[in-house]
């Protein structure tokens, strides 16, 4: 059915949405969790997985309505299922 | 940024402290909750600091307290925390409120009127003239205002090339600009002729429009068919139009005057009298109640000075003097030559200012000596159109 609509994978609305903003911005839509939050650490429940944002004097900028902004050093971006 | 900032200052905002053995569980019950945070610092393994919107204060600590952990009000900044500390003085606010409406009243007003551009004397004061007519001066309501009709009003009544109106608060800006020609805009929806407006000699003809009735040298006589609105052509055969021409002609003007012997002079007494007022927005208002000269013959003095803000801020408060000074009138005889000079005078003044733009072939002095005084006459030759429009009336168009 998908395929016949020739509909993106962007306009699944199940599907997070992760922005790497270079090495100081990560944007996450579609957070259902914070799961743990150092300066070092931030990881975060999107639903089929989790996410690990990893790197130095990370900030969360803001959290509104299921979108996290995370600011600082970003070393990596995981996944885990 | 900013604007960011602003709108933080406007709605109003918290700076909290959440602690717990687990605060990352707060921050999933304010996402959860639609409750913004911002600013999210982890200052120890037990303790977070963020900020939010001042009406979430209560939510927050609600799911504080669901979740487990320790809430603290760190300060509370922005416009609602700052306008609850004068919430019982009701005379600050009743000021604040004035203020305002006093602003808001104050600014549908025109302040000033700002004429820009290369514009002459003459021009400036026959465009403030035109403006005032038209509903725009000092003191007048800027809602009113038509920018396109003053616009119109003043390209009709003035010689300026072009001029455009705008209205930037309570400043009218009227910019001038002569660098163009004023666009020569011609009603041609009527048939007409031309005719002779009054006797002259023909010196040059040139039909844009019609046929010419006459030509070079010719004399003609005042209502005299000069070109002719029913063109004859041989394809077409015999049509009306508007006919259109230059005809100059070398015309006759008299300027004269007369002076008596007998002049009427008036010298100051020495008494004064004077009252003060105020004019705001263009309201005059007297400062004393009698406003009226005590003397039977005065000469009338106004005297006024803006209120100027910084070097050219002119605000629309005027203080001004009304000075009454007493006259006398006394008679004195002038002798032959001084009734002479100054008929001359006279007339060279009036010449400067109605032939200005007169081209004088010729001029003669005509002098003449009554009892009374002496009458003196400049009699010119100049060359001018003599072309006046006369309509022609034909069975299909509108009587």
């Amino acid at each position: 059915m998908k395929k016949n609509f020739l509909l993106p994978p962007k306009t699944e609305p199940i599907m997070p949405q992760i922005e790497i903003s270079g090495d100081r911005q990560v944007i996450v839509e579609g957070c259902k969790y914070i799961l743990e939050y150092e300066p070092e650490t931030v990881k975060l429940d999107v639903g089929k997985f989790n996410l690990r944002i990893t790197g130095s004097e990370l900030t969360l900028i803001s959290l509104a309505d299921s979108s996290v902004m995370i600011e600082g050093g970003v070393l990596g971006v995981e996944l885990h299922c | 940024m900013g604007i960011a900032k602003a709108v933080q200052y406007l709605f109003g905002y918290i700076d909290f402290e959440v602690g717990g053995a687990e605060p990352e569980s707060f921050m999933s019950a304010a996402m959860h909750a639609n409750v913004d945070l911002w600013a999210v610092r982890k200052l120890d393994a037990c303790t977070l600091r963020a900020r939010s919107r001042a009406i979430n204060l209560k939510t927050i600590r609600q799911l504080c307290a669901q979740t487990g952990n320790s809430f603290r009000l760190i300060r509370s900044s922005g416009f609602p925390v700052a306008a609850r500390r004068y919430k019982n003085r009701f005379g600050f606010i009743a000021g604040i409120i004035l203020f305002l409406a006093l602003i808001s009243y104050l600014s549908s007003f025109v302040w000033r009127i700002d004429i820009s551009g290369d514009y002459t004397a003459v021009q400036k004061s026959q465009i403030l003239a035109i403006l005032a007519q038209n509903g725009c001066s000092i003191g007048s309501s800027v809602a009113s205002q038509d920018e396109q009709a003053l616009k119109y009003a003043i390209m009709r009544g003035t010689t300026v090339g072009g001029v455009t109106v705008n209205f930037r608060g309570t400043v009218a800006l009227i910019d001038v600009d002569n660098s163009v020609q004023k666009p020569n805009v011609l009603e041609r929806t009527y048939h007409c002729n031309i005719i002779a407006k009054e006797d002259g000699i023909i010196t040059d003809i040139i039909a844009y429009n019609g046929v010419a009735e006459v030509e070079e040298g010719q004399s003609v006589r005042k209502g005299q068919l000069l070109v002719n609105g029913v063109y004859d052509s041989k394809i077409m055969g015999a049509r009306l139009v508007h006919a259109h021409a230059k005809v100059e002609a070398q015309v006759l003007r008299t300027l004269s005057t007369e002076v008596s012997y007998k002049q009427s002079t008036r010298l100051y007494t020495g008494s004064r009298s004077s009252y003060s007022y105020v004019q705001i927005l263009g309201k005059k208002i007297p400062l004393t109640f009698n406003t009226e000269s005590p003397y039977e013959d005065y000469i009338t003095d106004v005297r006024y000075t803006p209120l100027v803000i910084g070097d050219d801020f002119e605000l629309p408060v005027v203080w001004g003097q009304y000075i009454y000074s007493e006259v006398q009138s006394f008679d004195v005889m002038l002798t032959y030559e001084q009734a002479l000079q100054r008929a001359r005078a006279e007339l060279d003044e009036m010449e400067r200012v109605q032939m200005r733009e007169a081209k004088i072939q010729d001029k003669i002095e005509r002098i003449t000596e009554t009892d009374a005084g002496v009458k003196v006459e400049y009699i010119y030759s100049v060359i001018e159109d003599i072309g006046v429009e006369q309509e022609i009336y034909s069975s299909n168009s509108e009587q």
